[in-house]
């Protein structure tokens, strides 16, 4: 079973597609959850979800905006879609019948 | 990573490449480019960088062989730097005091003065080379053991050597020569000098070349070296003139000395272990860059 703060890198993640790395699920997740994100708390939660065989990661182009640095490009596994989607259905569930699930 | 601007600007920039040298090539690479293009306020960066940094380390010490590391090197190997150090500091500085504060042509007049002259260099220039390779041979040895800990194992033995026995081996030494003690930089300042320069140097510079010594010959070069240099130390081996002995470690002394043998030469033993297992083929990983 997934984490909480897992399963939010892995929706930021799908929801970049093909543009999701370090800083952009960084962002999506400080816009979506209203909360800020620490650095050290991303990464290695990426490492673990890696290890987990949940994303794949890779070392992308290094690009201008960046000062030359190259991008931690991340890309959802099928397992990680699996868990991810696993996770939600299992919150949706448990969330039936809840003041705040029924507006 | 954030070029250009003042001093603080420049700090900050030191500071994170410091910071972000401690995490692996790729990992860096990353993470500064995501706070360059976050933009945040330098503190915000340093804070994220710290963050991160700390949680790399605190999960590299979940493992047993920095501890290891730590309790055969780190606490054996500094005290008897500790005690060492402080002990030749101040054999140095009576001698500093004597030939420096109260220099006298007289001393290069007669044969016997320009003798013990040289004597005297030639002893505690050996002692300095000794105390050099001791933390050199236990920062290297730190490193191979446990290489992405040597931000803080390192540090730490430094730290050991400092704190390890303060200025016990010193009093002695202060007690029976004060006119040389009575001043604040053969007390507290030449002690501090001896310490960074032979100790705090050298270890480091011993983990740092650990990443990029590939042969083991000469590894074994530098025990043996080592091994020879710590006899001399503790008067097992005395070659007149050429390797003249000044300060030998005593034999039944105050307590760190008694941990001084063994701690000291368990790192070059290392180093013949490291030695023996390259000449058989193997290599080490490269380990982080900084």
């Amino acid at each position: 079973m997934l984490g909480e703060f897992e399963y939010l890198i892995l929706s930021a993640s799908a929801r970049l597609g093909d543009d999701a790395y370090g800083a952009a699920i960084r962002r999506v997740l400080e816009e979506t959850s209203g909360r800020r994100c620490s650095l050290g708390a991303l990464y290695t939660t990426l490492d673990r979800l890696e290890a987990k065989g949940l994303i794949r990661t890779t070392l992308g182009d290094p690009t201008p905006a960046r000062g030359g640095r190259a991008k931690r490009m991340v890309r959802l596994t099928a397992m990680g879609t699996r868990e991810a989607t696993a996770f939600y259905h299992a919150v949706v569930r448990a969330s039936r019948g809840a003041e705040w699930a029924r507006a | 990573m954030r070029s250009g601007g003042g001093p603080r600007a420049r700090l900050t920039a030191w500071l994170m490449e410091i910071l972000a040298g401690t995490l692996r090539p790729a990992e860096r690479e990353a993470v500064c480019g995501d706070i360059e293009e976050r933009a945040d306020t330098d503190l915000r960066a340093i804070r994220d960088v710290v963050g991160l940094v700390l949680r790399r380390q605190a999960a590299l010490w979940c493992a047993w062989l920095p501890w290891v590391a730590s309790l055969t090197i780190v606490v054996p190997v500094g005290l008897a730097l500790s005690a060492l150090s402080a002990y030749w500091a101040g054999g140095s500085s009576i001698y500093a005091w004597l030939y420096l504060d109260n220099w006298t042509w007289g001393h290069l007049h007669s044969p016997g003065a320009r003798r013990e002259l040289a004597f005297v260099a030639v002893g505690l220039g050996l002692n300095a080379l000794t105390m050099a390779a001791w933390a050199w041979t236990g920062g290297h040895t730190l490193q191979v053991i446990s290489p992405e800990t040597r931000w803080l194992s390192v540090p730490l033995l430094c730290l050991v050597t400092f704190a390890g026995t303060g200025d016990l081996t010193l009093q002695a030494a202060a007690s029976a020569n004060p006119a040389v003690f009575a001043s604040t930089f053969y007390r507290v300042v030449a002690p501090c000098l001896y310490r960074t320069l032979l100790v705090v140097l050298p270890a480091w510079s011993g983990a740092r070349q650990a990443r990029t010594v590939r042969s083991g010959r000469g590894l074994l070069v530098v025990a043996v070296v080592c091994a020879l240099l710590t006899m001399r130390a503790f008067g097992r081996l005395s070659v007149p003139l050429a390797m003249p002995v000044l300060f030998p470690v005593p034999a039944s002394a105050a307590w760190p000395y008694h941990l001084a043998g063994g701690a000291l030469l368990g790192p070059a033993l290392c180093l013949v272990l490291a030695a023996t297992w390259r000449a058989v083929g193997h290599r080490p990983p490269a380990g982080p860059r900084c």
